[in-house]
């Protein structure tokens, strides 16, 4: 489930929606227009254009449709996912906008909630394809987090690391099988465009959404930055959040929830033993009276969707002791949430 | 989670459980030699010895998981699904019988069931790393019939067939292993 076959997917559903009417042909070329500029990535102007249809109707189906793929495009998931959930709410017989939410859930790495849409998508579908593929895909990522939990557990299980490559292995390679399988649904696409042809929908956007979804293959081959970059934008906002609770546990001094933020296999300083540093840090913060520990100015990179690296200055204020100084967090994703397996301080 | 790995799991199990007893030698030569019989695939007579214990002491939680896992090599899966169901509702904050639950749910293709046994082991036990292993293998095999259903309603792509090939090919490495 990467976002360039969401993009297919979306392609393929925006045809479908538009089979659905066949109404009024200046909002259907002001859609069309909307269309075409959002298939050229103008997406501001495609907003514009979307916003104006829907000024006129505001509960128009496809206006909003389009509306939640560009969003999605422009990395505004919040956005993208609440366009959606209305849709389903509205027309809970449709299976695509649940099948769009699960995309955009997964995208967030919020995998049950991507489960759960594409439950719905099945259910009122039972034969749409792509959302058993998806909902694979989602079993797939699921299993991959589970292992390597596992395998953080207990570095030594060989099994399991074997079953964790194999299964990352699927991931990558089911990347690397993805542009003829593409290509293969863009023709479907075109196909589906065609009873259509004359009044509503001529020939030209099917060939755009063809032509798009042929195109998006070789970018997403050079040059993932699309995935890596929604990735990015959507998780630094959960290790960010996860950061900030951690410096709010120690300041609140809660001891057992703060230990809860470092990962089974944290790197301990001095190569301490975990129990002995998990008693020095009890004793620490317990007997503080007050503590008051500020993260400002972070910042986060990934080196890949479940590695993360926090920067940072940190203040610590206690009674007795006031210091600052520029903190480094490594941070792993494990069971959907993000731990530290290292802490630097300089 | 096959059936290999499945008896190296018990067998750690069994040895776990035998570490938290102290009390009665005789007791505990009784359960020793219950779970040797087990070990040899002696499969009628641990039960008979199990089941003298349990006259005894119906509620002990060792021979009871002893005689879940006797069930369990006698193919006998209803019987040891109750047993392992009845101790976890006694003991809830042990993760094993949760996680032999999984594997007994599992091995008749109950995935959601196994899925929701292991996440209990897991809240029991956040650690317990033959859970989350579990868990991994069972969304690998939802994983594997969702590519398998979605192939079914497109024959011809590519990308599925690709994905299904590769989980299959990691489920049989589990088998073979």
């Amino acid at each position: 489930m990467n976002m360039n076959n969401c993009f297919c997917r979306y392609a393929a559903m925006f045809a479908g929606v538009l089979l659905l009417t066949a109404s009024m042909a200046v909002r259907a070329d002001d859609l069309q227009d909307a269309n075409k500029l959002f298939k050229q990535k103008q997406y501001s102007q495609a907003m514009d254009k979307v916003n104006g249809i829907l000024s006129g109707k505001p509960k128009d189906a496809q206006a909003r449709f389009l509306k939640g793929l560009i969003f999605t495009e422009q990395g505004r998931a919040v956005d993208a996912i609440k366009t959606f959930q209305a849709l389903t709410e509205d027309y809970p017989e449709l299976p695509e906008p649940y099948n769009n939410l699960a995309v955009l859930y997964d995208s967030q790495g919020q995998y049950d909630k991507a489960k759960l849409a594409l439950e719905t998508a099945i259910r009122t579908h039972p034969s749409y394809s792509t959302a058993h593929e998806n909902l694979g895909d989602i079993y797939a990522k699921m299993a991959s987090q589970a292992y390597d939990r596992a395998l953080q557990l207990d570095r030594s299980n060989a099994t399991t690391k074997t079953k964790l490559a194999m299964i990352q292995d699927l991931f990558s390679a089911s990347a690397r099988a993805k542009s003829p399988a593409s290509g293969k649904a863009a023709t479907d696409i075109a196909g589906m465009g065609k009873p259509q042809t004359a009044p509503a929908m001529p020939a030209p956007p099917a060939a755009n959404v063809r032509a798009s979804a042929v195109a998006a293959p070789a970018a997403k081959a050079n040059i993932p930055e699309k995935t890596v970059v929604s990735a990015a934008v959507d998780n630094s906002g959960e290790v960010l959040k996860t950061v900030n609770a951690w410096a709010a546990a120690w300041s609140s001094r809660d001891v057992k929830k703060y230990l809860s933020f470092y990962a089974a296999d944290f790197k301990v300083p001095g190569g301490e033993k975990r129990a002995d540093w998990e008693a020095a840090r009890q004793e620490r913060i317990s007997k503080a009276q007050s503590i008051q520990v500020g993260v400002s100015n972070a910042t986060v990179s990934f080196s890949d969707s479940n590695h993360a690296t926090v920067k940072f200055h940190q203040s610590y204020q206690a009674k007795h002791l006031k210091t600052s100084g520029n903190k480094t967090l490594l941070m792993v994703k494990s069971g959907g949430n993000w731990l530290i397996i290292e802490e630097r301080a300089k | 989670m096959n059936m290999f790995n499945r008896y190296c799991r018990h067998a750690a199990l069994f040895a776990a459980a035998l570490l938290l007893a102290v009390s009665h030698a005789v007791y505990a030569d009784d359960i020793q030699d219950a779970s040797k019989l087990l070990q040899q695939k002696q499969l009628s007579q641990a039960l008979d010895k199990v089941n003298g214990i349990l006259s005894d002491k119906p509620k002990d939680a060792r021979a009871r998981f002893l005689k879940g896992l006797i069930l369990t090599e006698q193919g006998n899966a209803a019987e040891a699904i109750k047993i392992f169901t009845a101790l976890t509702e006694d003991y809830p904050e042990q993760p094993e019988p949760y996680n032999n639950l999984a594997v007994l749910y599992a091995g008749q293709g109950e995935y959601d069931k196994a899925k929701l046994s292991l996440e209990m082991a897991i809240r029991a036990h956040p650690s317990y790393a033959t859970a989350h292993e579990n868990l991994g293998d069972i969304y690998t095999k939802m994983a594997s019939q969702a590519y398998d259903r979605a192939l079914q309603l497109d024959q011809g792509n590519a990308t599925t067939k690709a994905k299904l090939k590769m989980i299959q090919d990691l489920l049989n490495k589990l088998i073979t292993r």
